[in-house]
């Protein structure tokens, strides 16, 4: 239904179809080939809102309608004084608050309504604003509101100056009365070119320039609940880089990439975990807070220093290796390897070689007195590992055992995964398999599993497997230092019969031991030596480090190097 | 359909494992050649690494850069490892010591220096940090653990001495049963997770 249009100049309702005012004979044909060109762009949200006619707006949204103005930028004017522009709804109740009004303001409407004179020009324009839009009240009352909306968004498209239809109109009648700036604004545009706000302007298509655009959008759904941002210049809008640039033209557009900004990735955090990562960041801001650079302070006789440092530490080294004394043994509650291992004269037995060519020293030195005291003589052993130079190091070690010539050696092979291996290791060993595989030379029954392994992951997978598949076979773990503390669980628990963790374990047979000077004088040097990193960690601790001082105070540079 | 035939195999290969450890006599047949399968395929998987590396030495020395040396020596070092390793047997005391006598040494001394550069980076986050909580702890524990260690202090069976060595003993193994039983859940969950097609680590780009 198109509206009855108001004259800009006098007011006066025309009929649509007018081209001029009845009264005033102004021109009207620009105001509504203006009207039609803002609305139909908008033909799509115009069937959108329509199509919510029957959802009503929220709380605020009517309150924003009653209470403020919503301007073109989108802020509220809450002074009612300066109120251009009739709501809809309430015009709505406008018949009703007419009747309370007091007669005279009765009688000065009245009056204001027949002679034109009688009212001031913005009270002339109001009033004209309310019957022209109290003559469509027969429609529903969303429908105003969507028409309203429409003018709305076709000021925002076409002029700066965003208001209703009605005070637009009157707007653009000004503009038409002076002509003469148009046509001078005409020929600065021809010269300078276009503002960058009529490149704005010329956006038909360009949402959310108002708030209440904007909470319409958001009542809709098609709107997500983002911070406003703002326009973007012209010269930073995203360009397609693949836009093929036609060659006949004078000057080509340079694809430009705009520089979007990489925003952090929103977290969705309840109070509980926000509260217990505040928590954690307070327990860690002090040790990852930063400090500042102490400049290395080299003294004049420092390399003096180092250097008899040094030679102390190798020189006292040196004498616990070869003079050999022995401390005493670090204290464990329980034994970790058992006195004797019964194993029939021809055991069959599986050596599992888990370490690496670094730590063969101190491997077999922990396995060397023991594999003495348990291997038969005339023992069949198979050897398997998933380090590569693990075989030739356990063969090594069983080669330089005296009974070494009587003992019949089976070289399973190398196995790329010790995960893998043991589970192959531990479902093979037993079983009758009719095809031969790489485990076909695996003994069918096994008296005994030694694990000699320089980690905890190297001995873990066996340990795992073969307790689970094979609980009746007794499990020896031959382990480093480093290894010990993780695997002694294991041992706790049953699952392994014995452990010896590092050299300095005081559960190895001590007959051996002490017959054998190698692992003795290994033993001490290997005691010294944890002595002595203890003793100098501590020295200096008490030289170099010194109490934190706060930032503000204290001479950080003070701090001498220690190397 | 790639995807999913992916996530079929993996679900009924893991079945069959799990009913491995429950019949293992039955199933035993069938665990072998899957785990056979299995080694063979880790074994390739090295081969193309190795392949892959040799690729890069050799055109690392073959284009001309400079300080291509170590390339050349590793070169040299492979393939006469590899003749070696193919032409001796596995029990040749030969090629035993060649191997060991390089190895073993030169991997024992990467050891002893990364225990020296261990301490020294340790007293440099003393001095670096200062005295802090978590400095001051890892000076005491560290110290305390190497005197235990050494065997030097002379402590008498069932004396406080002995009970105060036990409680700091202990308490590496606390923690680490801790470790223990968090891998243990951990694992238990990611293979459930894995089963159940909810993690997907074979699909991952």
């Amino acid at each position: 239904m198109m509206p009855e249009i108001i004259c800009p100049k006098c007011g006066t309702k025309n009929k649509p179809e007018a081209e001029q005012c009845i009264a005033c004979r102004a021109p009207l044909a620009a105001i509504i080939d203006e009207g039609q060109a803002a609305s139909e762009p908008n033909t799509s949200e115009d069937l959108t809102l329509h199509a919510t006619e029957g959802q009503d707006l929220p709380d605020l949204l009517k309150s924003l309608k009653q209470d403020g103005e919503i301007s073109s930028d989108g802020e509220l004017f809450e002074d009612q004084n300066t109120r251009l522009r009739p709501d809809p709804g309430e015009l709505d109740s406008a018949d009703t608050a007419e009747d309370d009004l007091p007669g005279w303001l009765r009688r000065i409407r009245e009056r204001a309504r027949q002679e034109g004179d009688a009212a001031g020009e913005i009270t002339q324009k109001i009033s004209a604003a309310q019957d022209s839009l109290a003559s469509g009240r027969s429609v529903e009352q969303h429908e105003n509101f969507a028409a309203w909306i429409e003018s709305l968004r076709g000021d925002s498209g076409s002029e700066p100056a965003r208001l209703p239809a009605e005070q637009r109109g009157d707007e653009q009648s000004d503009a038409e009365d002076v002509e003469g700036s148009a046509e001078w604004l005409d020929r600065v545009r021809k010269l300078k070119g276009p503002s960058p706000q009529d490149g704005e302007a010329s956006e038909s298509g360009r949402k959310g320039d108002s708030l209440l655009q904007w909470l319409v959008a958001l009542e809709e759904g098609r709107e997500n609940l983002e911070p406003v941002r703002q326009a973007p210049e012209p010269q930073a809008e995203p360009t397609d880089i693949g836009e093929p640039v036609k060659p006949g033209e004078a000057t080509q557009k340079i694809p430009v990439t705009a520089s979007h900004q990489q925003e952090p990735p929103a977290v969705d955090a309840s109070r509980e975990e926000q509260l217990q990562a505040n928590l954690f960041s307070s327990m860690i801001i002090d040790e990852s807070a930063g400090r500042p650079i102490r400049e290395p302070g080299h003294g004049k006789g420092s390399w003096a220093v180092r250097l008899i440092l040094a030679l102390l530490l190798v020189g006292v080294l040196s004498a616990a290796l070869w003079l050999g004394w022995t401390g005493g043994t670090p204290g464990r509650e329980t034994p970790l390897f058992p006195t004797r291992m019964d194993f029939p004269e021809e055991a069959s037995l599986l050596l599992v070689a888990e370490y690496q060519a670094g730590f063969s020293e101190e491997i077999h030195a922990v396995a060397r007195p023991v594999l003495l005291e348990a291997l038969p003589a005339e023992s069949q052993i198979s050897l398997v590992s998933a380090e590569p130079a693990g075989l030739l190091l356990a063969r090594d070690l069983l080669t330089g055992l005296p009974e070494a010539q009587y003992f019949s050696i089976i070289d399973i092979g190398y196995m790329p995964s010790s995960a893998l291996a043991a589970y192959a290791v531990a479902t093979h060993a037993g079983a009758a398999l009719p095809w031969e595989g790489p485990l076909a030379a695996l003994p069918s029954t096994l008296d005994g599993v030694f694990i000699l392994a320089d980690s905890y992951e190297g001995a873990r997978f066996w340990v795992e497997q073969l307790s689970v598949l094979h609980p009746d076979v007794p499990l020896y773990l031959l382990v480093t230092a480093q290894a010990g503390p993780m695997l002694t669980p294991y041992q706790d628990s049953g699952q392994v019969a014995g452990m010896a963790a590092g050299i300095s374990s005081s559960d190895l047979p001590q007959e051996s031991t002490t017959e054998n000077g190698l692992a003795l004088h290994l033993r001490s040097a290997y005691q010294t030596g944890t002595l002595l990193l203890a003793i100098v960690m501590t020295a200096g601790a008490l030289l170099f480090g010194r109490p934190k001082r706060s930032e503000s105070g204290g001479k950080e540079g003070e701090h001498h190097e220690l190397e | 359909m790639r995807k999913v035939l992916a996530a079929v195999l993996l679900t009924l290969v893991g079945l069959l494992i799990l009913a491995g450890y429950a019949f293992q006599d039955f199933l035993a047949p069938v665990l072998g050649m899957v785990t056979g399968w299995g080694l063979v395929l880790l074994g390739a998987a090295f081969l193309i690494g190795i392949g892959y590396l040799l690729r890069m030495h050799i055109l690392k020395l073959f284009s001309g850069e400079k300080k291509t040396g170590m390339s050349a020596i590793i070169l040299v070092a492979f393939f006469f490892t590899l003749i070696a390793g193919l032409v001796l047997p596995t029990g040749s005391q030969f090629f035993s010591d060649l191997i060991l006598h390089i190895q073993v040494p030169v991997e024992t001394s990467l050891l002893a220096v990364l225990a020296v550069t261990l301490f020294f980076a340790s007293l440099r986050l003393i001095r670096t940090r200062g005295w802090t909580p978590l400095s001051l702890g890892f000076l005491v524990s560290a110290v305390i653990s190497l005197v235990l260690e050494s065997g030097v202090l002379p402590i008498m069976p069932r004396s406080p001495a002995d009970q105060a060595a036990s409680f700091f003993n202990r308490l590496p193994l606390a923690g680490a049963r801790g470790i223990l039983l968090g891998m243990a859940l951990g694992g238990l969950l990611v293979g459930l997770r894995v089963l159940l097609s909810i993690d997907r680590p074979y699909d991952e780009e």
